[in-house]
């Protein structure tokens, strides 16, 4: 050990005795509120500063509701170690930091009020703070840097520059507010408003971002339907006051009120994130909050004069049509009656839509389509409705004209759509049941008008059975590996076989020993000349196997022959012995049977076979 | 002889161990059928609570057919049970992800529950539902499974045997574009069908930022909210809006597509 790393592990443990030795420190809690003061379209964030050994452990109380204040997000945490010179000794100090995003929901003072935070043992409290909340937005002096994140992760991924830009660096963030056009403050229930957000933004030599509400838009009051808007491709340039502003359209959604008298939209904040240079390595994305103005609406409920008794609550300009698919046929035949209602209006708002029932027919489950969309004057399509109706008897039966009542605000008037009716002439067949039963009750059903019910029940026609998720079943994967398995192995035997097939002397072989096995497994005590087919099997395989010439099998041979493939000698010579026993057992019988020759064949030959 | 008999009281005992096998399946199947139908008369006679108390049944049972759960969902939106109505059609439409009456009823309870209505699928996403549906994901798989077994059958067998050398090519390439095509919708079906997502079951749910019963209340989820689940601890699940807005909410309160 060097004389440089013996000093280096002295001081290391006498920094660590101090450390044991040095006093406890009790723990110190701090709240940090910025800016202050807070603009209504400025970010605040508040932060829960624990410093001390025991900061690791601090419980952190659930921040309060605070009047005036929306949270803008989860608490975000980070954490720091220290080690300073307390007192002549070493002392580690931990420093927590909590903070919590929010949104100022007015002017004036808000205060945050005590929290109780509990570190190690002990519970500190800490001094109420107040916050001057002043309208509209600080400006510069606002905490930059990149838009904060609920990631935990993110700061371990964020660009330590950020912070030294925001530091040294003040930007400039152009005059921004958020306004909201109706097309329309009054108007009848049911008619379309179309509501416009739109964000104004003064000069500025940076660009936006991103821009969404703060939270969910409140339509209490309204049917909404969005419209689809790109705030890009829709920017244009206004001019007010001698100043040119950008005007991004936010959103653009259609209202139908759904009640009457003074409704008021309220004050919606908005989130926007603006890159003050287009080089956005050297400048920090801004976060504003720029809010709208609450918007009255007046909502008149339509006219009682002049309201037919079965008017359809449609507000707009409608048209009916009706049409069936057959207009002869039998008892019993299928005839598909579709009724359509098209047009411009409150056509999703709608309630269910007076069809009259075709008595003469039993009505069978219905279909409805709804092809309706919005567009900027409001919505409009069709909504179809298709029934089928089975005729109960034979003659000329009626399906019933339609007839709807509608309000045209345009006008100010109650108008009526109509359509014919149609005669369906039926021949005699086989009368349908007034009564059905009840496997036929899953099929029929009341007619649905068009999107306002559900779909009837089903049936499962191939019987239900307990599922399980195949794709987690062993038995799958494993039928999977075995094919390609199998196919691997057929593959290997394959490559084996061709190249046998190029060496035949090196397949022959191979065969020899398969083959004595066959021929030896096959001999029965009883056979006359079983001794004779062990001989010739056992000749067959030494010339097979060893080359050995069968017509002139001698212990000279024998010997010369297996030595060339390098047999053992008392391999060789129990070969000779068991050649000669059966030689001799040809004549005089041989102890043991055919049976006890074929084994000791046998053996010898896997002797040999393995010896080679 | 000895030798032939045994192996006969082997094949005779698998053959009835497979009848018996069989016999329980298709009695279990009856039964399943039984309840169904009872859940169905229920509902037909508008006694809607006793078809939810059937299929519900069924479905603790491990049944799953698209049917059941569009029953289910009829069922509790008869009750006025929205959420849950919707958490049922939900689970239906993985299933049976080109079914027309799933998607009106969805739609409809949609607007019942006040949410933003889903966007409209595009023309691939319509294409793409309409071949997901023509069978379940386990159909999906059993599919694939076979054109895989059928594709390496086909090799095997050019591997085995010389004659008839352009059938067995024709084979391996129907058996291979077969299997190409059922791969990746088994594959998609089983990703949509394990999508983790949840519905809020509790109106004006609190979405916590913390997994802590006094964390602060970041945001409320609507009842019947669709949300993505992104983990969960303990009895509490991590889950997240489109828009990114995320948080914790207790695991009762929601229920897992």
């Amino acid at each position: 050990m060097s004389l440089r790393r013996v000093a280096a592990t002295a001081v290391v443990l006498a920094l660590t005795l101090l450390g044991v030795t040095a006093r406890a420190a009790p723990a110190r809690v701090t709240v940090d509120v910025d800016p202050n003061p807070v603009g209504t379209s400025d970010r605040l964030r508040v932060s829960i500063v624990v410093e001390g050994e025991d900061a690791s452990d601090a419980n952190l109380p659930a921040f309060p509701v605070v009047d005036g204040l929306r949270s803008l997000g989860g608490a975000s945490t980070s954490e720091s170690q220290n080690v300073v010179i307390d007192g002549g000794g070493f002392r580690r100090t931990v420093t927590r930091t909590i903070s919590y995003s929010f949104l100022p929901e007015r002017a004036g003072d808000v205060t945050i009020p005590a929290l109780d935070v509990t570190v190690g043992k002990q519970t500190v409290r800490t001094q109420p703070q107040t916050v001057h909340v002043i309208a509209g937005s600080v400006g510069a002096g606002q905490s930059g840097g990149r838009a904060p994140s609920n990631d935990p992760f993110d700061s371990l991924f964020r660009d330590p520059l950020d912070s030294v830009r925001s530091r040294t660096r003040t930007v400039d963030v152009p005059e921004m507010s958020i306004r909201r056009t109706a097309s329309a403050t009054h108007v009848y229930a049911g008619e379309p408003i179309r509501l416009t957000v739109e964000l104004w933004v003064g000069p500025g030599e940076g660009h936006i971002e991103q821009a969404g509400p703060v939270s969910g838009t409140e339509r209490s009051g309204f049917w909404v339907e969005n419209l689809k808007t790109d705030p890009r491709a829709t920017a244009r340039t206004e001019e007010r006051a001698g100043r040119v502003f950008t005007v991004f359209t936010l959103s653009q959604d259609l209202l139908y009120a759904t009640q009457t008298g003074k409704l008021v939209l309220p004050a919606e904040s908005w989130r926007v994130v603006y890159r003050p240079s287009a080089f956005s390595l050297l400048s920090p994305a801004q976060e504003i909050f720029p809010k709208s103005d609450e918007l009255p609406l007046d909502i008149d409920p339509l006219p009682t004069a002049g309201r037919p008794a079965d008017f359809s609550g449609l507000v707009g300009q409608f048209e009916v049509k009706s049409d069936v698919d057959r207009e002869r046929g039998k008892v019993g035949d299928a005839v598909t009656w579709r009724i359509s209602v098209s047009g411009k209006g409150n056509l999703r708002t709608a309630g269910e839509l007076p069809l009259p029932k075709p008595d003469a027919f039993e009505v069978f489950s219905s279909k409805a389509n709804d092809d309706v969309h919005a567009s900027e004057t409001g919505l409009e399509g069709a909504r179809t409705t298709e029934q089928v109706l089975i005729p109960r008897s034979a003659g000329t039966l009626t399906v019933p004209p339609l007839a709807l009542s509608y309000f045209d605000p345009h006008d100010r008037v109650y108008k009526r759509a109509e359509a014919p009716g149609h005669r369906i002439v039926v021949e005699g067949g086989a009368p349908v049941p007034a009564v059905v039963g009840p496997a036929s009750q899953i099929a029929t059903a009341r007619p649905v008008q068009q999107g306002t019910d559900i779909r009837y029940i089903k049936s499962a026609p191939g019987g239900l059975k307990p599922e399980r998720d195949l794709s987690g079943s062993t038995s799958i994967w494993l039928l999977a590996l075995l094919a390609p398995a199998a196919n691997v192995g057929l593959w290997w035997r394959r490559q084996r076989t061709m190249a046998e097939g190029r060496d035949p002397l090196r397949l022959k072989r191979r065969q020899a020993l398969a083959q004595l096995e066959k021929t030896l497994s096959v001999v029965r005590d009883d056979e006359s000349d079983a001794l004779a087919r062990i001989s010739g099997a056992l000749v067959t395989f030494l010339h097979d196997r060893f080359g050995i010439p069968r017509v002139e099998v001698t212990a000279a041979r024998l010997r010369e022959g297996a030595a060339e493939h390098g047999l053992p000698s008392d391999r060789i010579e129990d070969l000779v012995t068991l050649l000669r026993e059966l030689d001799a057992a040809r004549f005089g019988g041989v102890s043991g049977g055919a049976a006890g020759v074929a084994k000791r064949v046998r053996e010898l030959a896997k002797l040999l076979e393995a010896a080679s | 002889m000895k030798r032939r008999s045994w192996r006969a009281h082997v094949v005779g005992c698998a053959v009835a161990l497979l009848a018996c096998v069989a016999c329980t399946s298709a009695v279990r199947a009856g039964e399943l059928d039984t309840v169904f139908e009872d859940g169905n008369h229920a509902y037909a006679d508008g006694h809607f609570a006793d078809a939810v108390a059937s299929y519900q049944r069924l479905v603790d049972q491990g049944v799953r057919d698209p049917a059941l759960l569009f029953n289910l969902g009829d069922a509790l939106y008869r009750l006025d049970r929205l959420a849950e109505a919707r958490l049922a059609w939900e689970r239906a439409l993985r299933r049976a992800p080109a079914d027309a009456d799933l998607a009106d009823n969805l739609k409809l309870v949609i607007t019942r529950l006040g949410l933003e209505p889903l966007p409209s699928p595009s023309w691939p996403e319509r294409v793409l539902d309409a071949a997901l549906g023509m069978t379940t994901p386990n159909g999906w798989l059993i599919w694939t499974l076979l054109t895989w077994l059928a594709f390496h059958t086909a090799l095997a067998a050019s591997w085995v045997t010389t004659r008839a050398r352009a059938a067995r090519a024709v084979v391996v390439v129907i058996a291979a574009v077969a299997f190409a095509v059922a791969a990746p919708l088994a594959w998609l079906s089983q990703a949509r069908l394990l999508r983790p997502e949840a519905v809020a079951l509790s109106g004006a749910l609190p979405v916590l930022a913390a997994p802590a019963a006094g964390a602060t209340s970041l945001f409320t989820l609507p009842l019947g909210e669709r949300v993505r689940v992104e983990g969960e601890q303990g009895e509490w699940m991590h889950v997240s809006l489109p828009n990114g807005w995320h948080g914790w909410v207790a695991v009762a309160s929601v229920g897992r597509i």
